[in-house]
């Protein structure tokens, strides 16, 4: 163990402390449920859950530098194989969960394997293919997926002979957490290990990165393997919460908000991307009609006066704002932050 | 010891070819260089030989064993180490980062931690700036940590893409010492330059490209009194 610590401690990205931060975070999130609200906890899950999905993009986007427009093309397949193995076949969600993440990894190799040597916007539009073609299939392979009427009734997890129940969604908020630490965990690890140099030297540099002898399609496949298992696996946990699939749930503006999560809280960097998911999740929230109509009600705005879609306005005003001040995101990662100051600093 | 053969090697880019066979030797025991003007095929060569160009035909051998067909990785692996054109560091990690990078394929963590000292020794310069970003350094820094992190590798031939491209003069004699200094440690270098004069004073042996072919080969020492070269690229008559 000493040794492993040793290796770590060595590493590029500087050296392996214990994740006291993260630990407090938890320890934080892990007290929400003492509100005893309902909703708060409601809004809770969905922070981690997209917490969980815009760091296994992070793997893509972040850290080997690639463009991936269909990321929400992994959660689906996850989604929906978690309720086919767990309604027409009969298994324990604890067993669902990790053959949906392998199932997305799976199919993150298999994309992978012959697009990854596409470059830049090649790939981006490729992988959007991709998620399009997910709906596609979900919404007309009815003897498995239901097709578009959706997937009704989807068995919930049992713990110990305990059912989770949608109602009472302390048990799930408190799944969501354990899936967003070993999410945390497993991303921490991956960031100072080999893996993660070989994925930011391809980031940096693909030639030089080549030239080092680090096999790019080896590695960038691998990458967006893991990715698409973490999104899998989100996947099949919002499967078993929700309780019913639509394949609405699954277009590509799901893609585009996992993105603004991604690069808004800072590309490349964990806790960036988490704090950027938990804000757009809130802000989701904030957005709704309903909330906005009750919030503006006392200054005398008619209800009828706000518009339904009024989300992606503030979003997109608020990633051009982004752009304009903070570049790098929200909580950039070291790095980055350094090379912007720069380029700031030598403007003139 | 180790020669690297290319016989007859043709290499392009989509439908143009650029390299029209080439046959050459480069003994690991030297150090050769290679001079010619823009678009001659020299990096294109080193990309050949070094797997980062896939579509060559001809034959290519290093200790007797064929490298066509083999990717980047596995050459790096057997000892051949490409420091590429215009630098190539790792723009937002630190000197060390990159230098460790250069050691990716190994696994002998005494035999890092030896090499980075060696490279230290070579570039004092390059101890001072260990934890900055490499972007921030001044050129002829960014050349010394391109060449510092190709000899993590621990490279028996070197393959260098014109390390004194944009460097003041003064540098450029700093580098081609330092170049000399290793060679002296006993690695091989291939050295591709557009600098004809300053190679070829340095070098034991020298090959000339012109467009795509090999048009003369020799001593170095030859070469730099050889009337057509003088002509041609070292600006005599």
């Amino acid at each position: 163990m000493t040794q492993r610590k040793g290796k770590a401690a060595r590493s590029s990205s500087g050296a392996w402390r214990a994740p006291w931060g993260w630990l407090a975070f938890v320890a934080a999130a892990a007290c929400l449920p003492l509100t005893g609200n309902s909703y708060l906890m409601g809004v809770g899950i969905y922070a981690l859950l997209f917490s969980i999905l815009a760091m296994g993009l992070n793997i893509m986007t972040g850290f080997c530098g690639l463009l991936d427009l269909g990321y929400v093309g992994f959660y689906g397949i996850g989604a929906y194989a978690a309720a086919v193995f767990m309604n027409t076949h009969e298994l324990s969600f604890w067993v669902a969960l990790p053959l949906a993440a392998a199932l997305g990894a799976l199919w993150g190799t298999m994309l992978g394997a012959p697009t990854l040597r596409l470059t830049g916007d090649y790939f981006a539009i490729v992988t959007f293919g991709f998620s399009e073609l997910v709906i596609l299939i979900t919404r007309n392979w009815t003897s498995v997926t239901k097709g578009a009427r959706g997937f009704p009734d989807i068995h919930k997890p049992v713990l110990f002979g305990y059912e989770f129940v949608r109602f009472n969604p302390t048990a799930f908020y408190f799944l969501a957490l354990a899936l967003f630490s070993l999410t945390v965990f497993v991303m921490l690890r991956l960031e100072s290990s080999r893996l993660g140099r070989a994925w930011f030297a391809i980031r940096e540099d693909e030639i030089a990165a080549e030239a080092c002898g680090i096999n790019l399609r080896g590695y960038k496949t691998l990458g967006f393997a893991i990715a698409a298992a973490f999104g899998a696996m989100g996947g099949a946990f919002y499967a078993s919460f929700s309780g019913t699939l639509h394949w609405s749930a699954f277009t590509f503006s799901e893609s585009v908000l996992i993105l603004c999560m991604v690069v808004m809280g800072g590309l490349g960097s964990i806790p960036g991307v988490v704090l950027g998911s938990c804000l757009l999740v809130m802000m989701q929230e904030g957005l709704r009609p309903q909330n906005l109509a009750a919030a503006l009600a006392p200054l005398g705005v008619p209800a009828s006066s706000i518009p339904g879609e009024l989300r992606w306005i503030v979003y997109g005003a608020l990633l051009i704002l982004m752009m304009r001040w903070r570049p790098a995101g929200l909580w950039p990662q070291k790095n980055v932050a350094a090379e912007f100051a720069e380029e700031a600093d030598s403007a003139p | 010891m180790s020669v690297l053969r290319v016989e007859s090697l043709k290499a392009s880019y989509g439908h143009i070819e650029v390299l029209h066979g080439v046959t050459l030797e480069v003994r690991a025991d030297e150090l050769t260089c290679l001079i010619g003007a823009n678009g001659a095929g020299k990096s294109t060569l080193l990309k050949a030989v070094t797997g980062l160009l896939r579509h060559v035909s001809g034959e290519m051998s290093w200790d007797g064993e064929t490298l066509v067909g083999r990717p980047a990785p596995s050459i790096v692996s057997r000892g051949i180490v490409h420091v590429p054109e215009g630098r190539r560091i790792f723009p937002r990690m630190t000197v060390e980062e990159n230098l460790r990078l250069g050691a990716f394929l190994r696994r002998d963590r005494a035999g890092i931690a030896q090499d980075l000292e060696r490279a230290f020794a070579l570039f004092p310069r390059l101890r001072e700036r260990f934890g900055q970003v490499a972007s921030t350094l001044s050129g002829g820094e960014q050349q010394m940590v391109a060449i510092a992190r190709g000899l993590m590798a621990r490279p028996r031939l070197l393959l260098l893409d014109e390390p004194s491209l944009g460097l003041a003069p003064l540098l450029v004699q700093e580098i081609f010492r330092k170049l000399q200094e290793v060679h002296r440690e006993g690695v091989g270098i291939l050295l591709v330059e557009q600098n004809a004069f300053a190679a070829l004073s340095i070098a034991n042996r020298g090959y000339v490209m012109e467009t795509g072919k090999l048009a003369l080969g020799g001593p170095a020492s030859e070469l730099l009194h050889d009337p057509r070269v003088q002509a041609a690229y070292l600006g005599g008559g």
